[in-house]
């Protein structure tokens, strides 16, 4: 601990001290790192952070959630619209135990938020005490750092350095767990100073020209150059720079899940969504293109398929900041080690005008092929209400400006397959990890970093019951956030697999649901059930125009799929428009 | 082809960073035959980890630049060969065998 912290490159502060306990010092950190709102729930070895925290509220704006899986998803719903480090709190125990799932979540997702977590008195630590749980060696594996405080003095250098770690690079989960010893000590406290510099770690690599020249040839060569945009587009805030390269160049861009907002997708250039459950185009001509740009992608197995006929054709461009990924899953002839808004406006200059006419056309071909096989079936007038229904009329009474949290599951394909994200930071989802439950707490935590922004949480029937308990805690802090679960009683999209892949075996997938509406009703939550098609638009404008939290129930196909599908285990060629007609029949 | 390959990591030294390091290797199932951690004599801040493995070259690869994420992780070295002389394994060393 001292050989760490002693050793931390910031800058010393040097002006007057106050004596103050390390409780009061971690509000102070929160304050100094520009920290508005917290998510968190108190217990014994937080104690005194809380005690402290009653003289903060005017400073910081903590949310008692209900479980502390909903602080850290909070937290992360907070730093995906915001950008800024979200934070949530939590006791020792079980009480940290319970953040695991976001800390996990927020690596894969490279959502950068600090968990400060407390712990027994230094000296009950392996003495198996009352809430003590060995945390910092639980976490290893799913934060991007983390560290036990055991003393007062080394609370404010742990805090600096966790929040720059946080936010550099690729962003990620750090947890600091305090001991209550440290917490209750009171010491002269420096000035706090922020951690500009780790020597150990570097966030950005500088850009090489060699490599980026290499890329630039490949791409000034290609006849059909093909850009998969991720996550990193929308973490550098690097549209601008990607629509503009796109346009001088003529490539199509798709996005991945995560990366959907990073490029407008009603943008000509613009090619559709990758993935399982993507657009057909979009995946079919990654095995047609001849130069595969991915910028801060990861190559997910989802958007992959099968990697033995994934764009074998192609000469791959690997684009990302985090050197880990490149060449972690597809073995790549170009690999450009950096910041995506960096190499993007260093390969604009570089890159010649082109057009790529008849290339970007196959994409549209493609797309119209999966629109009379798919899209007119589940948005037209006609039949029963279909989740793709809702979500097309939710994209177009919103003009595809709302910042949108998805759960996990059918609701969340069909929602990226039908809401049209026209902005960074807008979209946000458990994509990596995919965590049933993230998006109710997820969603009040972006609505309290954007107040002034439609919040909407899509969610299944199933995903909203796993953290359902936070309708307290919008019902007590007057949360506006909309909330449209779409049900179907059923686990929709465990149970698609099990009629396609397992003979129709409907293996517990099927849910007896309470009354949502009067569940909402019981957290003052006004709220509206819809059944019938022409029910949907008026209670869609009730929903956006309500000042106050809403709760929309739409209860839709029991049986319905999402479509098209890259079967598990297939190539991204191999995508699935239709259900194939031997999984369709019952089994006798 | 798998092989015995050794590895060398400069990192700071603090409690938790033999446990992260080891994890990254468990998590891709690669088999530790030796491990030698130590302190740096003159500068008790920093340490080393020395580890014979039995790995491929590209998974040795995907690990090296696993383990350079690691923020307390200042250098990773692997080669081939077994090492003949272990560095400074005098004073403060522990060895396990796994």
């Amino acid at each position: 601990m001292d050989a760490l912290l002693t050793k931390t490159e910031s800058r010393q502060g040097t002006s007057q001290t106050t004596n103050r306990s390390g409780a009061e010092i971690v509000l102070q950190c929160l304050v100094a790192e520009h920290v508005d709102v917290l998510f968190g729930y108190p217990g014994g070895a937080i104690m005194p952070v809380y005690d402290a925290l009653y003289d903060y509220a005017d400073q910081l704006n903590h949310i008692l959630v209900r479980h502390e899986q909903g602080a850290v998803h909070a937290a992360q719903g907070y730093a995906r619209v915001s950008g800024k480090v979200g934070v949530a709190i939590a006791t020792s125990g079980p009480g940290a135990t319970n953040l695991i799932t976001g800390l996990a979540d927020a690596l894969i997702d490279s959502t950068p938020i600090v968990c400060i977590t407390g712990q027994v008195f230094a000296h009950l630590l392996g003495t198996d005490a009352f809430q003590e749980i060995d945390v910092v060696n639980t976490t290893i594996p799913v934060t991007k750092w983390n560290i036990q405080v055991t003393e007062a003095k080394d609370i404010a250098p742990a805090i600096a350095k966790a929040f720059f770690i946080a936010r550099t690079g690729r962003p990620g989960p750090v947890l600091i767990d305090i001991t209550k010893n440290a917490q209750n000590e009171r010491i002269e406290e420096l000035d706090y100073v922020p951690c500009e510099y780790i020597r150990t770690y570097t966030p950005k690599p500088e850009l090489q020209i060699s490599q980026l020249i290499a890329a630039a040839t490949l791409i000034n060569n290609a006849k059909r150059p093909y850009i998969l945009a991720g996550q990193g587009i929308v973490l550098s805030g690097a549209t601008k720079e990607l629509i503009a390269f796109s346009e001088k160049t003529g490539i199509p861009v798709a996005s991945t899940l995560l990366g959907l907002g990073g490029f407008p997708t009603d943008h000509p250039n613009y090619a559709g969504y990758l993935g399982m459950h993507g657009n057909y185009g979009a995946n079919v001509n990654t095995n047609e293109c001849d130069v595969l740009i991915g910028i801060g992608m990861r190559f997910d197995d989802r958007v992959t398929g099968n990697i033995a006929t994934y764009a074998r054709q192609a000469r791959v461009i690997h684009i990302d900041i985090d050197k880990a990924e490149i060449n972690k899953i597809i073995k790549t002839d170009v690999a450009v080690y950096a910041d995506a808004k960096e190499a993007l406006l260093a390969l604009t200059t570089h890159c010649d005008a082109n057009q790529h006419e008849a290339w970007r056309e196959s994409f549209q071909r493609l797309n119209h092929i999966e629109h009379d096989k798919v899209v007119r079936h589940e948005v037209g007038k006609n039949g029963e209400l279909m989740m793709a229904e809702v979500i097309h009329a939710l994209s177009e009474l919103t003009g595809g400006k709302a910042i949108i949290v998805t759960d996990v599951g059918q609701h969340q394909m069909v929602t990226s397959r039908y809401y049209s994200y026209k902005r960074p930071r807008t979209n946000v989802t458990s994509g990596g990890a995919g965590t049933m439950g993230f998006a109710l707490p997820a969603a009040l935590g972006a609505k309290l970093a954007m107040p002034k922004e439609q919040v909407v949480a899509v969610i299944g029937d199933g995903g909203f019951q796993m953290t359902i308990q936070e309708l307290g805690t919008i019902m007590q802090y007057d949360i506006p956030v909309k909330i449209i679960v779409l049900n179907n009683n059923f686990l929709g999209m465990v149970r698609q697999w099990q009629q396609l892949f397992h003979s129709r075996r409907y293996s517990f997938t099927e849910m007896q649901n309470p009354d949502f509406i009067q569940i909402a009703q019981a957290y003052r939550i006004p709220s509206r059930k819809v059944t019938q098609k022409d029910e949907l638009h008026d209670a869609l404008e009730a929903m956006l125009t309500s000042k106050t939290s809403f709760f929309l129930e739409v209860v839709v196909g029991r049986e319905d799929n999402v479509f098209p599908m890259i079967p598990a285990g297939a190539g991204v060629a191999e995508m699935l428009l239709e259900i194939p007609s031997e999984t369709s029949k019952p089994k006798s | 082809m798998k092989q015995d390959l050794t590895l060398h990591l400069i990192a700071e030294n603090n409690f938790s960073v033999l446990n992260r390091i080891i994890n990254i290797l468990n998590r891709r199932r690669v088999r530790i035959k030796k491990l030698i951690a130590h302190e740096n004599e003159e500068d008790f801040r920093r340490g080393g980890v020395t580890m014979v493995v039995h790995t491929t070259n590209d998974m040795a690869e995907k690990v090296k630049v696993q383990l350079e994420k690691l923020i307390e992780v200042e250098e990773v070295r692997y080669h081939e060969n077994a090492p003949r002389a272990e560095p400074s394994m005098n004073a403060h060393e522990i060895t396990y065998s796994l």
